[in-house]
């Protein structure tokens, strides 16, 4: 082989060691960075959330009021569903379980799981309150939300498709409901009818997604996309339908009481997209925005109580590891938002 | 005839001695090339492959915030194809543009880690990854097309291929595989991502030649040595003058762009089997595999053979595999039994078509002029396939998809004939000629 010009002087067998030697150079960065950053990421400033796994703290945690969530700390059961109390928030019981997204109510979970093998399958694992799968169904796209009415009879999830656009990465969504009694799919709310103005409203471009069930559980609110925008839709399982209540409203999630709904806004802020955190009192029809947050909140938040909410943000250190923190604000304009929990994700508040 | 000048090409000077006994008589230059693509492609596909969950899933965007991201991802690296290889030309350094692409993209695989959750910063950060894509693919295709023999660019272009396609494969893959190790481990994917376009790049620097020989000979005496012609911009006219002059390359472009519109894309071609089969949409990445495996299987063969029995016929029979793949989904008695026949026609139209359509234009391009001619041609293309998309998805949503398989493929048959009867006059006379 002819020496190039550029590479005058340098024998094939030359730059075959240095090619050598730059992938070895590759691979060795890659392994130290693999195994340093779940050290770091499990390690110091979070040493102080304990986790265990006997009956009696779960016990223990569960005769107070508690959250259930998914547990976020690399190193040390990352992913799995925990138990935590407020007044002793550093103490987690871990479960064996492990899900993309959870839910508790009523004595009955959903856990949105992910089989990560070559080919990444999920499932909706319905469990109970000693955490034992009791059945499960195959999801069709990766998990986004999850909810369980108050009497733990409904549950409800969102998925995102790939695929069902004009691009082939195009997302799209679907929520289905399941009867967790009769052990069935009611279907998916595309399936439903929607009515707006007292009128059928059909398109093929609906999305459902956000599901959160009404204390009666046969009603619900769930957004519907369509047209570029975003509805609330107030929905009944009986008739299974849907009629559109308002626009602008995501992932609306209903107050203990009944009476508001805490939803995401889209709001453009200097150019670009945030989504805020507002609270609609359905009978007087009156926003409150919660703008003592000033970050974009991108959840679907959970009451921890009447007057306080609760949703996830990406923690401060390295998002990409998959750390997130549990933030809460009070439900009123002006208040400034707190940490509540490191590393958790996904709560559902046990009153 | 094929067969003569392949004989003449071998018993002239040229041919180092060892090069009868080799099977595959493909240039180093190709070879590297390949390794260079092949771990490229491992690169980038293993983020591609990721995105959509990290974005949506992990950092919990909504889909029309990803949608936004997707838009740019896809868009931007057409029209660079054209602007890249023309100054490739102009200045006759291909390598170094190609080493510019790939080193932008590369440094993008770390920018991701770095853009956090920030949108506006990802979404920068996948547009310039794709502008680094878009500078790289008409200069490196040059390099490919000057490091082989007329007769023998179907095969250089095949083994290129074949080797991206292992890339491309094995991404996702290893991708998956880190995820399962390490749960939520997003930022080892993107440092392993790193790692693979760096060690792409130094295949690029360390071993590709920017003129290269075939074989190992002499350097072509016929290449010109054009360094100025007058300022960039008008020279740019002059470069499209030169590449719409050339009547063999303006009807190759034209059957390829209505060849390319009347293709449906494999994400549409796996959903209506999707919902002819009703499986979940997570089998998907599978049936990408399966299908880019038997690309990778036949590419090579399939240029060798468009070498020695024209690659034209190749070309129009790769069309012709993927027809025959929309009249198996249109079976009513198409069952699961039908998926293996969809993913070997699928493989066998991407290795038909994807390298040998870029031979048939290399041997047609102005000789100063052929990154930017090839460049020209990958954007018709490219850009063709996304209307038919468009036009496939609206047919569907309004109509039916059988409605428009049925009409995609009235179309693609038309197209084939067409084709046929334009290009083959092309090839014979071409024959002649040489």
């Amino acid at each position: 082989m002819n020496a190039s010009p550029d590479r005058a002087g340098r024998s094939l067998t030359t730059r075959l060691v240095l090619f050598g030697l730059l992938c070895a150079a590759c691979a060795a960065g890659v392994w130290l960075y693999a195994t340093r950053t779940r050290r770091d990421a499990a390690a110091p400033g979070l040493s102080s959330i304990r986790v265990e796994s006997d009956e009696a703290t779960r016990d223990r945690i569960r005769s107070a009021p508690h959250l259930v969530l998914r547990h976020t700390n690399q190193g040390d059961g990352y992913g799995r569903v925990a138990l935590v109390t407020l007044d002793d928030p550093d103490r987690r019981y871990l479960s064996t379980l492990e899900c993309e997204r959870v839910y508790y109510a009523g004595g009955r979970g959903v856990c949105l799981s992910a089989d990560r093998d070559v080919l990444t399958t999920y499932d909706a694992v319905i469990f109970d309150e000693s955490f034992s799968r009791l059945w499960s169904v195959p999801l069709t796209g990766a998990p986004s939300r999850a909810r369980v009415s108050r009497d733990g009879r409904f549950a409800a999830f969102t998925v995102f498709e790939s695929g069902h656009s004009y691009t082939a990465a195009g997302l799209s969504t679907r929520t289905t409901i399941l009867d967790l009694t009769a052990r069935r799919s009611l279907g998916d709310l595309e399936q439903f009818s929607v009515v707006r103005d007292g009128e059928p409203f059909r398109s093929v471009d609906f999305n459902f997604w956000g599901v959160t069930f009404a204390p009666d559980s046969s009603r619900f609110y769930a957004t519907l996309a369509t047209g570029g925008r975003t509805l609330l839709v107030e929905g009944n399982l009986e008739s299974r339908s849907v009629r559109v209540l308002r626009e602008g409203v995501e992932c609306p999630s209903l107050s203990p009481d009944g009476r508001r709904l805490v939803f995401k806004s889209r709001q453009q802020r200097a150019g670009r997209l945030v989504w805020q955190l507002r609270v609609l009192d359905l009978e007087s029809k009156a926003e409150t925005p919660l703008d003592g947050e000033t970050r974009s909140v991108d959840d679907q938040a959970e009451w921890l109580d009447e007057e306080h909410v609760m949703y996830a943000m990406s923690s401060d250190r390295r998002p990409s590891t998959g750390g997130t923190d549990i933030w809460t604000i009070p439900a009123r304009s002006g208040a400034a938002p707190r940490k509540l929990l490191e590393q958790a994700f996904s709560p559902a508040s046990i009153r | 005839m094929y067969q003569v000048e392949r004989t003449v090409e071998s018993g002239g000077v040229r041919v180092t001695a060892e090069a009868p006994a080799r099977p595959w008589r493909v240039a180093p230059n190709v070879w590297f090339l390949g390794v260079t693509s092949l771990l490229t492609d491992v690169s980038s596909e293993m983020v591609t492959s990721v995105l959509p969950m990290y974005l949506v899933v992990h950092l919990g965007m909504t889909p029309l915030a990803f949608g936004v991201i997707d838009g740019l991802y896809h868009g931007l690296s057409s029209i660079l194809r054209i602007v890249s290889g023309f100054f490739a030309d102009r200045w006759r350094r291909y390598k170094e543009l190609a080493a510019a692409g790939y080193a932008l993209s590369a440094i993008c695989k770390l920018g991701l880690l770095a853009a956090g959750d920030r949108i506006a910063a990802l979404a920068g950060i996948v547009a310039l990854d794709r502008t680094g894509k878009g500078i790289r693919t008409s200069p490196r295709d040059a390099l490919i097309s000057m490091s082989a023999p007329k007769a023998m660019l179907g095969e250089a272009f095949g083994v290129h291929r074949a080797m991206d396609a292992v890339g491309a494969t094995a991404g996702p893959l290893l991708a998956f595989l880190i995820l399962a190790r390490i749960p939520g481990g997003y930022d080892a994917v993107f440092v392993a991502s790193f790692a693979f376009a760096i060690a792409g790049l130094g295949a690029l620097l360390l071993f590709v030649e920017n003129r290269p020989r075939p074989h190992g000979g002499a350097a072509d005496p016929t290449e010109p040595r054009v360094r100025s012609r007058g300022t960039a911009a008008a020279d740019f006219k002059a470069a499209i003058g030169d590449i719409m002059a050339t009547p063999r390359l303006r009807r190759l472009a034209a059957i390829a762009t209505v060849l390319a519109l009347t293709t449906v894309g494999d994400g549409f071609m796996y959903l209506s089997l999707q919902r002819r089969l009703d499986f979940g949409t997570g089998f998907f990445p599978l049936l990408f595999v399966a299908t880019s495996c038997c690309y990778f299987l036949l590419a090579a063969p399939a240029g060798r053979a468009a070498d020695r029995l024209g690659r034209t016929r190749m070309l129009l029979g790769g069309y012709a595999a993927l027809g025959t793949a929309y009249a198996v989904l249109l079976a009513p008695w198409t069952g699961w039994a039908g998926v293996l026949p969809i993913v070997i026609l699928l493989g066998a139209f991407y290795a038909a078509t994807e390298g040998v359509l870029m031979a048939l234009a290399s041997a047609c391009v102005p000789e100063n002029r052929r990154a930017a001619g090839l460049g020209a041609l990958t954007t018709l293309t490219n850009l063709a396939r996304l209307a038919g998309s468009i036009v496939f998805g609206l047919i569907w949503t309004w109509w039916s998809v059988d409605a428009a398989l049925v009409a995609f493929a009235i179309a693609l048959a038309a197209s084939v004939v067409a084709g046929a009867k334009i290009l083959r006059d092309d090839e014979t006379t071409h024959e002649r000629e040489s």
